[in-house]
């Protein structure tokens, strides 16, 4: 059979790395320093007196708009290794010989970042000469894939020189004032001098200490450089540090409230370079309240060199930041207080999550976390100590029970709140205490039954009831209970919920879904469970009882139900506000006449 | 006053951790838009419920609110030619199809019904059928090989677009196809990039995961005891994503079962932490999976009749002095075991969840 080779348009591929593979072509500045780096380290790792002494530099001299060269003191390329890593696209001069595999102390991988020079310059030009070689080439590439290589007749110093002049438009990535702003934004970190030189000044374009190493780290510096970084002032600052990955940083507390599914962009480097801006899958979701600062030196980053593969190292290096901030928040709200205080009128939700997933931290936090209940806002820890079963229900059941609840001095919870029912049932888990939600027995329990006379007395109102609130699928039962303001007490249980939601569904949905519809309700039907329970002690009820007028009292009825459902929050399904109305309407007629 | 409120609800939405809260809001959100028959929020609340309880909450909501989007949807498309959220109703239809299989209460004439309104739609908005194939696959696969294997083939061959699940998921199907042919070296290796976190989404790899642990399970129920380790980490796989992934708790049956295969003494723990799973779950499958795993797990019991464990007080079967008959709990999981089991198979024509509770506690 006989074999083919793919050819590979290289201009079309360069277009495919300007569109979507990088987000603009500053990035060849990035890749530039990139592979500047590289080669220090590649020196670093034959030359043992350049480490020593800690020679490796980087330097871009600039003729503003027009062009620019940049220099590595780096190990150099010899011939072979020129034909072998600046010819062959996806071949990385950081793959080890023998095995193939990507050494772990260099930061380019894929053997694709010199062809993003192509974004901002018709041809690339290299000098270069290698560590252990006394012969210097110039190679020049052009975006059609063809290339030259001469020897250099003069020496030049062991490195590589790259020379870009700007292809038509883009000028812009060749100013000054752009440069220096790139060479600032990718290298600010980098463990190596980069020096700039424009024709008039010279200066050292980087940093040559970073604010969160060394011994004493001073905070207020620290702080500082987040709001340079940033451009925010932060409430604080957490000094981050993970063996997994080798990785260090800062997180910076956000001085304002953020949504809890809020994703932040943080600053991240790859062994001190700048890979994104916009870094998000490397600390744990619930961190949403920290913008952070962070130079790896173990992770996998991606081909376009933005974010890191979501492997097992990148897990535990999350985890492990994730402890930082956690110890940090510990140490606050075991030592600190009125600070822990200040953090919480802010990020309270964040509290709240951080609690759910930490055990250690959920201890710590739970006298600041707060729930709102039928005996007013209660702690964690109150909650704790309270000595009885906690009840607790959803934002529509709280609305529905927490009246009656309250008048008898019951405790019901909230957990219709974020986060609250999670929280209430890690205390389940954590404390010796009793966390349910709230059940129909619970209810009756608030319901005492009527003396036998009593309940002799209401069996007209009952049946009249029963009658009148059969088309809605309701019971009707006489009880006594606190309040006695509270004339009627509605109650329906999740099934009949669920099957007032079909039926409404049924009549206004579109037909393909009646006939599944149906089975669902069959099936549901009866476990459903509503019931319209009048109160004994409501000098209405007892009027209702000895009142001989049936038409007044269906209207009285009616007007109940409504109200009942209004005051739990149901929703209104056949028109019921219409039927109050007209009920209401009707009494007012027969009175007026 | 309206859109007023709506914002509000919106904005209060944004607070809320995705899932049963969060709908609670949606549905105020829509109730509020009816009333002033706002039409984006009319379509847009549902559309947001429908996505929490496909991935965070009960699966079973997406049939009660779909039959009111698609109404809004084509009542819009009758009057004005277009509807700016055909995608996303789309979109939304698909998890209609593709959760269709674990409700026996689907009937398969009634699938049929959804499957030809879906496959008018694709044709009617200029969709390709890929997605069509694929659910039909999905579907299928449990009642209907040859139906099963054609979809397959067609969704292969049909051309991805926007309607086309993510390629994560879609080698994710793939890997389903294989396991059910009983090719489990190619599953494993076009798996690769998923279990390596190559190619992953909202979804995968946990759902991947599930498939594996299912399969091994399997196997080490037919007594391959060698592919326990690798049953137990994908197992473990699931348990430790089920904070992060909710997507995950679909599998917490196969995680308990494959306990009950493989360490009683753990199975235990992680019943008496998850046994609302099984009681809040309206998913008959995976409710399925999970009575089928505690009854292996008390299985393991055989010896005694009376076992000791601590359960709080609304667990169903709660005992105050904390002493269960294993007969009791083992009959409790069983009746709805069994029930599900013949639900489904009278559904799919055939006896194959009958078959996987006779595997795992027949035995």
């Amino acid at each position: 059979m006989e074999e083919f080779r793919f050819k590979v348009n290289l201009g079309g591929m360069i277009e495919i790395l300007s569109d979507h593979l990088y987000s603009s072509p500053d990035v060849y500045i990035r890749e530039l320093l990139q592979n500047g780096v590289d080669a220090i380290v590649g020196r670093e790792k034959v030359d043992e007196e350049y480490k020593q002494k800690q020679q490796g530099k980087l330097s871009l001299k600039l003729d503003e708009q027009k062009s620019l060269s940049f220099r590595d003191n780096g190990v150099g390329l010899t011939k072979e290794e020129i034909h072998r890593f600046l010819a062959i696209i996806g071949e990385s001069s950081k793959r080890d010989i023998e095995s193939g595999k990507i050494l772990s102390d260099y930061i380019g991988r894929f053997g694709i970042g010199m062809l993003s020079c192509f974004m901002v310059a018709d041809n690339i030009c290299i000098r270069t000469r290698s560590v252990s070689s006394n012969v210097s080439y110039e190679w020049i590439g052009k975006p059609d894939g063809t290339y030259t290589l001469v020897e250099l007749q003069q020496e030049i110093p062991v490195g590589t020189e790259i020379y870009l002049e700007a292809k038509n438009g883009c000028e812009e990535y060749f100013k000054k004032d752009k440069v220096e702003e790139l060479l600032m934004h990718y290298g600010f970190i980098l463990p190596y001098p980069i020096l700039l030189d424009d024709g008039v000044d010279k200066k050292r374009a980087n940093p040559t200490n970073l604010p969160w190493e060394g011994n004493s780290i001073n905070k207020q510096e620290l702080l500082m450089f987040g709001q340079i970084m940033f451009q925010t002032q932060f409430m604080d600052c957490i000094v981050l540090h993970s063996e997994e990955g080798q990785l260090d940083g800062v997180a910076y507390i956000l001085p304002y409230s953020v949504q809890p599914s809020t994703k932040q962009n943080h600053l991240i480097y790859l062994k001190n370079m700048l890979l994104t801006e916009k870094g998000q899958n490397i600390l744990p979701d619930w961190a949403v309240f920290t913008k952070c600062i962070i130079n790896a030196r173990e992770l996998r980053p991606t081909a376009s060199r933005e974010s890191f593969y979501e492997d097992e190292t990148l897990e535990l290096a999350r985890n492990e930041i994730g402890k930082c901030i956690a110890d940090y928040l510990k140490e606050l709200a075991q030592h600190d207080k009125i600070t822990f205080q200040q953090f919480l009128d802010v990020h309270s939700l964040v509290v709240k999550s951080i609690a759910i997933e930490d055990d250690e931290l959920y201890q710590i936090f739970i006298e600041y976390l707060e729930f709102v209940t039928t005996r007013g806002v209660m702690t964690g820890r109150d909650l704790c100590y309270s000595n009885e079963p906690l009840l607790y229900c959803g934002m529509d059941e709280y609305r529905q029970l927490s009246q009656m609840f309250f008048a008898q001095g019951k405790l019901l919870i909230n957990a219709g709140y974020v986060y609250s029912r999670d929280l209430l049932l890690k205390m389940q888990d954590l404390f010796d205490v009793e966390v349910l939600p709230v059940d129909f027995s619970e209810v009756e329990d608030l319901l005492k039954d009527v003396s036998l006379e009593e309940a002799e007395d209401a069996v007209d109102l009952l049946e009249v009831a029963e009658t009148i609130l059969k088309p809605f699928a309701c019971d009707v039962e006489i009880k006594q209970y606190i309040p006695a303001n509270l004339p009627a007490f509605f109650y329906q249980n999740e099934d009949a919920k669920l099957l007032n939601e079909i039926k409404r569904v049924q009549e206004k949905g579109d037909n393909l879904f009646w006939n599944l519809l149906n089975n669902f309700a069959d099936e549901i039907e009866e476990k459903a469970d509503a019931v319209l329970y009048f109160n004994m002690r409501n000098p209405i009820v007892k009027k209702m009882i000895t009142t001989d007028n049936r038409k007044m009292l269906e209207d009285i009825i009616i007007i109940l139900y409504v109200q009942t459902l209004l005051i739990g929050g149901f929703p209104l399904r056949n028109n019921e506000l219409g039927m109050m109305n007209d009920r209401l309407l009707s009494i007012m007629e027969r009175n007026l006449l | 006053m309206g859109s007023d409120t709506i914002n509000e609800i919106w904005r209060e939405s944004y607070y809320v951790q995705p899932g049963i809260e969060r709908m609670k809001i949606y549905k105020r959100g829509w109730e509020e838009a009816d009333k002033c028959k706002d039409y984006n929020n009319q379509i847009e609340f549902r559309i947001e419920y429908m996505q929490d309880a496909c991935f965070y909450d009960d699966v079973m909501e997406i049939y009660i609110v779909m039959p009111e989007l698609l109404k809004l949807h084509d009542e819009y498309m009758a009057e004005y030619g277009e509807n700016p959220y055909t995608g996303s109703v789309m979109w939304n239809y698909k998890w209609i199809l593709g959760n269709a299989m674990d409700f026996y209460q689907i009937t398969e004439e009634q699938f049929e019904a959804f499957t030809a309104d879906f496959k008018n739609r694709c044709l009617q908005y200029g969709f390709s059928l890929r997605t069509y194939y694929e659910y039909c696959f999905m579907f299928y696969k449990f009642s209907n090989w040859e139906k099963a294997d054609y979809s397959y083939k067609m969704f292969m061959k049909c051309n991805r677009d926007r309607l086309s699940d993510c390629i994560a998921c879609e080698r994710d199907v793939e890997i389903d196809y294989l396991l059910a042919v009983g090719d489990i070296e190619k599953a494993l290796l076009r798996a690769k990039p998923l279990l390596n976190r190559n190619m992953t989404c909202a979804e995968v790899p946990e759902i991947t995961y599930g498939k594996f642990l299912r399969y091994y399970n399997f196997q080490i129920a037919d007594g391959n005891n060698e592919v326990i380790e690798i049953a137990n980490e994908y197992s473990d796989k699931i348990r430790n994503s089920i904070t992060r992934k909710k997507i995950a708790q679909e599998y917490q049956g196969d995680v308990l079962l494959n306990y009950s295969l493989t360490n009683p003494t753990k199975g235990l723990t992680y019943y008496k932490r998850n046994w609302g799973f099984f009681e809040k779950n309206r998913n008959p499958v995976q409710k399925f999976y999970f009575a089928v795993g505690v009854i292996r797990l008390f299985k393991n019991m055989n010896d005694k009749s009376i076992y000791k464990m601590k359960l709080p007080s609304n667990h169903p079967l709660y005992q105050e002095g904390n002493e269960y008959e294993i007969s009791t709990v083992q009959k409790y999981y069983d009746n709805y075991a069994i029930d599900m089991a013949k639900k489904l198979d009278y559904r799919n024509k055939n006896t194959y969840y009958m078959d996987v509770y006779k595997r795992y506690v027949e035995v």
